[in-house]
């Protein structure tokens, strides 16, 4: 059962970075940003590539490799993104696709098709309380919890997290009250890259660098993101959580003996679906998150 | 060279099959499928298991066809209560639940390894005669397709359909049963990817999960947007355009010295260059969609 949390809150950690951005560049920009999910990846390998071409520390390189992922979102949205939201967002939603494949593709020219290990030692792992967590698993925690706390404190307590809930709100209000809505979407698709980097480099020391990180991800995000409510960040994180939980447990019962048959558990290959149905069905029953923020029906 | 030509115009009239049905759901109706590589897999995979199985290809194409409308039906149905972009992802995950799914049973579909060594609808003793009957089918295929499409697209049933893409809402109030106009047009449009699928794999005589992945839907959904949104001409063209690209850069290996394992992703980041120009200067693509004008300001 421990084990369980454990996975849990890693998993949990990870999904929450990089659903954050993906909720709050939803609501401010008002498109589907599929690509927002290859910012991982992304960030992870520039956080390699920093560490060995200037032969840096791991920290010095993946703070690097946050920056500058968050600022080739802010890029990628100013030039091309924004002008495709102004012809709709099913334009900007195609126009992502094509991003999210080229990231890809370009990730792939460049550092070949094999995934790698980021440099960390291998330590041993802490037993607690019949469970095991690694001293990575902890670091991975303690890291995302930091800056998700940092980033709430900022949305609430600051006044440009005051500006961003304003624009996330009424765009048209907010701009005619004053506030520079360009500068404010600048700082979400900053903010919002650099955490999706984050993600990328907590889940990379987790596991490896790998190409199929992000689409790896992608149903679970948009799953969390959607069930959260599109643009509430703070339900992002909920729907992240609760859906790593459902993740994790859902290997862990024995379906056959529920039902009084056969030892039946849900194969191992098949994790990945879970992410995709819970999305189905809060798509089916509760289009407008289950906390009832944000969302619409046709 | 005259079986690159020959490869190039019938994979080109496959794929045009699969632009012209995702014009059908994007470009007429409006509904962004991000998912068409599924309804395309599913008549790939019946004919392959069929054939795998000993039966007749005919029996593959056809259980393609009937499982990719009931599919159709399904995936029309979940657009009743979703948004145009919501829509669009359950679509992309739905298609990727299929991919887990073949790479999974592989008792039924060979795993991540495929079905391969699937015997085609030609024999002959000549190669020659083979590709020539694969390019008359699939080039006679397409042209069926082509007209079905355009005389839909013209009836009062397209008519409301491109209503549906500017103005559902308005549709929904002056009376037409939208949830129902969608699952009929997903009902035509979801076989014609079939038999796409059926041609490729009985032409390629292979079909594995690696065929199922999202790039192929983006592929398509380039055609689309090179060719114009809403034309199908456009959509032929743009098919033969993104295939000319596709596959004629399998030969830029030959001229600059590119490493061959990134030769595909190469490829790739190609298409993705002119999907990207193709939006960001000219989204309305090379053959504009030409909708009929009311003369309302002539009074």
């Amino acid at each position: 059962m421990f084990q369980v949390l454990i996975d849990s809150a890693v998993r949990a950690s990870e999904l929450s970075l990089v659903a954050i951005g993906l909720s709050l560049t939803w609501g401010v920009a008002k498109f589907a940003n599929i690509a927002h999910v290859q910012y991982a990846p992304l960030g992870a390998y520039l956080a390699l590539l920093f560490v060995n071409m200037f032969a840096l520390g791991l920290v010095v390189g993946a703070i690097m490799g946050i920056l500058a992922t968050g600022l080739i979102g802010v890029l990628l949205y100013r030039a091309f993104f924004r002008r495709l939201v102004r012809a709709s967002s099913a334009t900007a939603l195609i126009g992502s696709l094509a991003i999210s494949i080229v990231i890809t593709a370009g990730i792939q020219t460049a550092a070949g098709p094999s995934p790698r290990p980021l440099p960390l030692p291998i330590l041993p792992g802490i037993a607690f309380g019949g469970a095991i967590i690694t001293r990575t698993q902890l670091i991975v925690i303690a890291i995302a919890t930091t800056v998700i706390i940092m980033f709430f404190a900022g949305l609430m307590l600051t006044k440009v997290g005051r500006s961003i809930r304003c624009v996330m709100a009424n765009a048209d209000l907010a701009e005619a009250s004053g506030i520079d809505t360009a500068r404010i979407k600048t700082h979400v698709f900053f903010v919002s890259g650099g955490m999706a980097a984050l993600g990328g480099v907590l889940l990379a020391m987790d596991t490896t660098v790998s190409l199929e990180m992000g689409t790896v991800l992608l149903l679970p995000v948009v799953a969390a993101v959607i069930m959260g409510g599109v643009g509430s960040p703070l339900g992002s994180v909920a729907a992240a959580a609760i859906l790593a939980v459902v993740e994790n447990l859902i290997l862990d019962i024995d379906f056959g003996s529920l039902l009084g048959g056969e030892t039946t558990y849900v194969p191992l290959n098949y994790s990945a679906a879970i992410g995709f149905v819970a999305l189905i069905l809060v798509m089916l029953l509760k289009p407008q998150g289950i906390f009832g923020f944000g969302g619409r029906r046709a | 060279m005259l079986d690159f030509v020959i490869y190039l115009v019938t994979i080109s009239a496959i794929y045009g099959m699969l632009a012209v049905s995702l014009n059908l759901q994007t470009g007429v109706t409006g509904l962004l499928n991000f998912g068409q590589v599924a309804f395309f897999g599913v008549g790939a995979y019946a004919t392959g298991i069929v054939a795998l199985n000993g039966g007749s290809w005919i029996v593959g194409v056809l259980i393609g066809v009937v499982v990719a409308s009931l599919l159709g039906i399904v995936v029309g149905r979940l657009g009743r209560t979703l948004a145009a972009d919501y829509w669009a992802i359950v679509t992309l995950a739905l298609a990727e639940c299929f991919r887990l799914i073949v790479t999974n049973e592989s008792a039924w579909t060979g795993g991540p390894q495929g079905i391969g060594g699937i015997p085609g609808p030609f024999a002959s003793d000549s190669a020659l005669i083979v590709s020539f009957a694969w390019l008359g089918s699939c080039v006679a295929l397409l042209a069926a397709t082509y007209f079905v499409s355009q005389r839909l697209t013209e009836t009062q049933f397209g008519r409301v359909l491109r209503l549906l893409r500017e103005q559902p809402l308005l549709t929904e109030s002056l009376g037409h049963n939208v949830t129902a106009a969608k699952v009929r047009l997903l009902m035509i449009a979801a076989p014609i990817a079939a038999i796409a699928g059926s041609c490729y794999t009985l032409y390629i005589s292979f079909i594995g999960p690696g065929q199922l992945l999202p790039i192929e839907t983006f592929l398509v959904f380039t055609m689309l947007i090179v060719g114009g949104m809403g034309n199908m001409r456009g959509a032929i063209v743009g098919a033969v355009v993104v295939q000319l690209i596709y596959s004629g850069s399998r030969f830029l290996k030959d001229v600059f010295p590119i490493p061959p394992e990134n030769a595909g992703s190469i490829r790739v980041l190609i298409i993705g260059a002119t999907l990207t120009a193709f939006l960001l200067w000219r989204s309305e693509g090379l053959f504009p969609e030409r909708l009929r004008k009311l003369d309302a300001d002539r009074s």
